[in-house]
């Protein structure tokens, strides 16, 4: 058998796809899927299969996959899952590398057996699966919007791997909505053939995915898992979700050792021996995913804070020193030059580096000044007034660096909103609070760290 | 998930003189120690060994040695040597009577130190992970604990020791003397080869571990494997 990195790659760059269980009843999973597919824009050849309809949405239906008119790369199943081992042997009759099977009514429901069933339909055929019981996978480097629902086109570089529908559907639906976008989303389900760590895989290697998105609660095989997570996290930033530390979880046992040691603890430090980021909450889990997704790695752990208020800058220092980031003042050869150029009664040349104006004079006189000079490797913006235009300027005076530069934007009312649409069109990520927005800070300065001890990646 | 349940049937505490024995396999220092069978020959082997010395249960049914009486320590005498003996056959003897004695152990006192706890704990996701925490109530009460998956190179052990919230109780907190964390990463990578190479060992618990201004020693070790197929 091929290995299951070069099998999904066939799966998500299919040419063509069957849609079996395609349905024209717009209440149902059938149709909803067939409808993304076709307006996510996909390029290849669509195929319906439907034993009643004789066209759904345009779309000629055949009765069955043996009666299609020619061979198919990847069948997407919504049938109900008694008549799923049945499919998949057409398919393989169809030469097709992979089956998504969104169907539920498996395992979950108490029916083992007809996964059994399934796997012993696609033996030695070399037709892979993904499913069963999920919402679909979506690869928008191919157009494939293989989904029961979100609809999601903005091409990004955030890959999903999740086993919870709604989890994937709502951080691809706030990237897309930040305009940030996704490379892919996979949703996992039963995993009765592919497994997560496949898809950890896959993701690892995919040159359009920056940063992986891991919802997990267990994975399927342990040591396999532990060593993909490994190397995977040398070469891009894993970001898990991750369950159950409230759980019971301590063992049970006869050693002090077992006593102290709940699993979620053990899960947690050696995601941070590996390098891999373990967030306990959504905000946390798409934040740090989000600034990986847009931003360089940093060089250091120097973060100027350029702010409009007293009170967000405060907030601001507070929590990056929480996250053990370097605040440093600034030198005298800077305060210097800034000097030099004229200074401005009412902004305090610090760090924060407030500017309590309106006039974006101000705010790009310092920051020609702070370009040119090594004063920081992250620029944190925390805005908290509606200073309008403001994203003007971040955007000019930081296109000439290649450091990471993050907003913080609140309190700014209407200004914010199209300041924010603006940051995040240019790439720069835009957090809601200054908290936020150093949390993420903190979280890539940890990996960029990582990453720079050559202990971690040469693996 | 990755639970751990302790299932008598199919896991087996190993007799401390058996973990000492797998210890020093990987060069891992304990106290010079002897299994002794009765009074005369504790009181003999404590004087060959140097006062003052420790004595200590070994009985396939007793675990927790110190809670069935089972420990003396800082014995400074052949009189107090023969006390404490007589004193831990008759607190095991009370404590279960059907506890099978295979002998007492004789060790030496070790030096004044920190105290810190190394344990391992086959992971079903990770496999073997190893834990290093401060001894007492730093572990119990507060949670200050530290652990990798292994292997545990010793650059991951040196920043084991450097992370647990206890660390500057151990490099001169206040005028504290300076404990040889070198030697305790020494043992952690150690553990961690030890935990590589036995992949039956199911929990483990070095209990304390004493660290000294140059060098470390584990004073107690309780290893839990798996049992063989031969014995069930």
């Amino acid at each position: 058998m091929e290995n299951s990195v070069e099998t999904i790659n066939k799966i998500v760059n299919a040419q063509s796809i069957a849609v079996v269980g395609a349905s024209a009843n717009p209440e149902k999973w059938g149709y909803k899927t067939l409808k993304c597919l076709l307006a996510g824009g996909y390029d290849g050849k669509i195929f319906v299969v439907n034993s009643k309809e004789k066209d759904i949405l345009g779309i000629t239906a055949y009765p069955s996959v043996d009666e299609l008119p020619e061979d198919v790369e990847l069948l997407v199943i919504l049938l109900p899952a008694a008549q799923v081992p049945g499919v998949l042997r057409q398919g393989i009759r169809k030469k097709a590398k992979g089956a998504i099977i969104i169907t539920s009514g498996f395992r979950e429901a108490g029916r083992e057996d007809l996964e059994e069933e399934i796997l012993a339909a696609i033996k030695g055929s070399g037709l892979r699966i993904i499913g069963p019981n999920i919402q679909g996978i979506n690869y928008i480097p191919n157009k494939m919007c293989a989904v029961v629902l979100p609809l999601i086109k903005k091409l990004g570089s955030i890959g999903i791997i999740s086993q919870s529908g709604s989890v994937s559907a709502t951080v691809s639906e706030w990237a897309e909505n930040e305009g940030i976008g996704i490379s892919g989303m996979i949703n996992l389900g039963n995993q009765v053939d592919l497994c997560e760590t496949d898809f950890l895989e896959f993701f690892g290697e995919d040159e359009k995915t920056k940063v992986i998105a891991f919802y997990l609660e267990g994975p399927k095989d342990g040591a396999r898992f532990k060593d993909t997570l490994k190397r995977v996290s040398g070469k891009k930033p894993v970001v898990i979700l991750k369950p159950g530390r409230t759980a019971a979880g301590k063992h049970a046992a006869v050693s002090h050792t077992a006593s102290v040691a709940g699993d979620d603890i053990i899960f947690t430090h050696v995601c941070k021996q590996f390098g891999v980021m373990r967030t306990f909450d959504m905000d946390s889990f798409y934040d740090t995913v989000k600034i990986f997704a847009v931003q360089p790695l940093p060089r250091g752990r120097r973060v100027l804070v350029i702010t409009s208020s007293g009170g967000a800058g405060s907030l601001t220092i507070d929590e990056l020193n929480a996250q053990g980031l370097e605040t440093p003042l600034l030198s005298a050869e800077v305060l210097k030059e800034i000097s030099s150029r004229g200074k401005s009664d009412g902004i305090t040349y610090s760090n924060p580096l407030d500017i309590p104006s309106f006039d974006l004079s101000e705010w790009s006189k310092p920051l020609e000044v702070m370009m040119r000079n090594d004063v920081a490797d992250i620029y944190l913006f925390s805005i908290a007034d509606p200073i309008t235009g403001v994203e003007k300027v971040i955007i000019e005076t930081m296109k000439s660096i290649n450091v990471p530069v993050v907003v913080s934007y609140m309190g700014g009312g209407r200004s914010e909103i199209a300041g924010r649409e603006a940051l995040q069109n240019a790439g720069i990520p835009v957090y809601s609070t200054p908290e936020r927005a150093a949390r993420s800070i903190g979280q890539m300065v940890r990996y960029a760290e990582f990453r720079r001890d050559e202990d971690n990646v040469k693996n | 998930m990755s639970k751990i349940e302790y299932k008598e049937k199919e896991q087996q505490v190993m007799l401390e003189t058996e973990a000492i024995t797998l210890l020093k396999k990987y060069d891992i220092t304990y106290p010079e120690f002897s299994l002794t069978q009765n009074n005369e020959e504790a009181r003999l082997q404590a004087e060959r060994i140097g006062y003052p010395v420790v004595l200590k249960v070994v009985s396939p049914q007793i675990i927790h040695k110190s809670d069935a009486g089972g420990v003396k320590t800082n014995l400074k005498s052949p009189k107090e040597v023969e006390k404490a003996y007589e004193e831990i056959i008759r607190a095991v003897k009370n404590y279960d009577s059907a506890a099978q004695v295979l002998g007492i152990l004789v060790c030496r006192q070790a030096a004044e130190g920190q105290e810190v706890i190394i344990g391992a704990l086959h992971d079903e996701i990770f496999g073997p992970t190893i834990m290093l925490g401060l001894g007492g109530i730093f572990v119990e009460v507060l949670g200050d604990v530290t652990f990798r998956a292994c292997p545990v190179s010793r650059k991951e052990a040196e920043k084991m020791v450097r992370e647990i919230k206890g660390f500057p109780l151990l490099s001169g907190f206040r005028g504290r003397a300076c404990y040889d964390i070198e030697a305790l990463a020494d043992i952690l990578t150690k553990v961690s080869n030890l935990l590589i190479d036995n992949p039956e060992i199911m929990e483990l618990d070095l209990n304390p571990v004493r660290v000294f201004e140059i060098g470390a020693e584990v004073l107690d070790a309780r290893v839990i494997t798996q049992r063989k197929e031969s014995s069930i």
